[in-house]
């Protein structure tokens, strides 16, 4: 496995965990009738077509040509 | 978790808000800004490598494209999340008690500051600047009783209505806040009666005293403002408790009294800035600053 493919994986985990501190707060400290649920949703989806997208990419490439 | 019924941690269950004040959205112009370059900046860039020859797109760039564009794409769009959120979250209210804003700084500092509406003594509007000026937002700051720092909410829409609206609840606190203030005073004269009237109003105003404190959570370190827990003058005018002559006069000399060089008018050190303006004698700045102080326990009254 590459390991530009590793440092994204380890990329992943981290970010995970900020997306979800984000969400939180958006979560918590949000106000009653505001868009804090729209604009959650809306990132949602964003990080979520880019990851889909991203993992289609990376499946279509021949990682293990890369190897020495 | 978003409650429909409190706007803020510490709403009492009887208070209403009558303002919820966030700032404009025009002050978000820059970071939308920023957030559209950089979304279109990585196109821009592999079209422009692609026209020069490069192949960002083929063996052996593509490995790194197809890794780099996601890594790039999330950390720009949490980061705008977390820009809107510092926005959305940054708000001011208004209650029939209080002024309540809330700080959002940064993901992990959030700090709250609370204003009893009590000493409220001026609220101004301003609008600097031709985007305030066309757009109608600006700072309203509201100046406290006492030696408080001053209550501002930046940037915040329609800032002459706001602070009119803020006057007005203001008052209106005034007429129907109960007046367990007065009584002790009231009742008794002279200095040590009035010390002790006044510990005896700090014992009757603990539970409700909710004069300016900062609320920290998280990272944020407390700010050393709780030694106002005492009440003062200012609070007392604003309560429309008519003050003793004795509590407004200064304990010390001011400094027109303490010059050595003063001019044989000046009054000398039992004398009061009153009486120096009852003499006829034209005041100094300063002693007229002191006038003025003493003067202030009557507007209330005039309300």
């Amino acid at each position: 496995m590459s390991l530009l493919l590793i440092a994204y994986i380890v990329f992943l985990f981290g970010y995970a965990t900020v997306a979800a501190s984000a969400l939180y707060h958006a979560y918590k400290f949000g106000y009653p009738g505001d868009k804090t649920r729209l604009a959650a949703s809306i990132y949602i989806s964003v990080i979520t077509l880019t990851l889909i997208g991203s993992f289609i990419l990376i499946g279509t490439t021949d990682w293990g040509a890369q190897l020495p | 978790m978003i409650d429909p019924e409190h706007y803020f941690p510490g709403q009492e269950a009887d208070e209403r808000v009558f303002l919820f004040i966030r700032k404009h959205p025009l002050t978000m112009l820059g970071e939308i800004m920023a957030g559209l370059f950089l979304t279109l900046l990585p196109v821009v860039l592999l079209a422009v490598i692609s026209v020069g020859g490069g192949e960002p797109f083929t063996e052996p760039s593509r490995n790194f494209t197809i890794i780099a564009l996601p890594i790039y794409y999330l950390i720009l769009a949490v980061w705008l999340f977390i820009l809107w959120l510092l926005y959305y979250l940054d708000v001011g209210m208004v209650t029939n008690t209080r002024l309540v804003d809330i700080d959002q700084k940064s993901l992990f500092k959030r700090s709250i500051a609370e204003l009893n509406l009590a000493w409220v003594q001026d609220v101004d509007g301003n609008r600097n600047g031709l985007l305030e000026t066309f757009f109608d937002f600006g700072d309203v700051v509201v100046q406290t009783a006492g030696e408080r720092t001053n209550f501002i909410f930046h940037s915040i829409p329609h800032p002459h209505e706001v602070a009119q609206k803020v006057l007005d609840l203001q008052e209106t606190a005034m007429r129907q806040q109960p007046a367990p203030v007065a009584k002790p005073v009231h009742g008794k004269s002279g200095n040590q009666s009035n010390k002790s009237a006044q510990s005896a109003e700090r014992v009757q105003l603990a539970p409700e005293d909710h004069s300016m404190r900062e609320v920290t959570k998280h990272s944020t370190p407390p700010q050393a403002d709780t030694s106002g827990r005492q009440p003062k003058q200012g609070r007392q005018q604003n309560a429309g408790v008519p003050v003793p002559p004795e509590e407004t006069t200064p304990s010390r000399p001011s400094p027109t009294q303490a010059q050595p060089t003063a001019p044989p008018a000046a009054p000398s050190a039992s004398e009061t800035p009153t009486s120096s303006a009852a003499a006829g004698r034209p005041p100094e700045k300063k002693s007229s600053q002191t006038t003025s102080e003493q003067d202030i326990p009557h507007e209330p009254e005039r309300r």
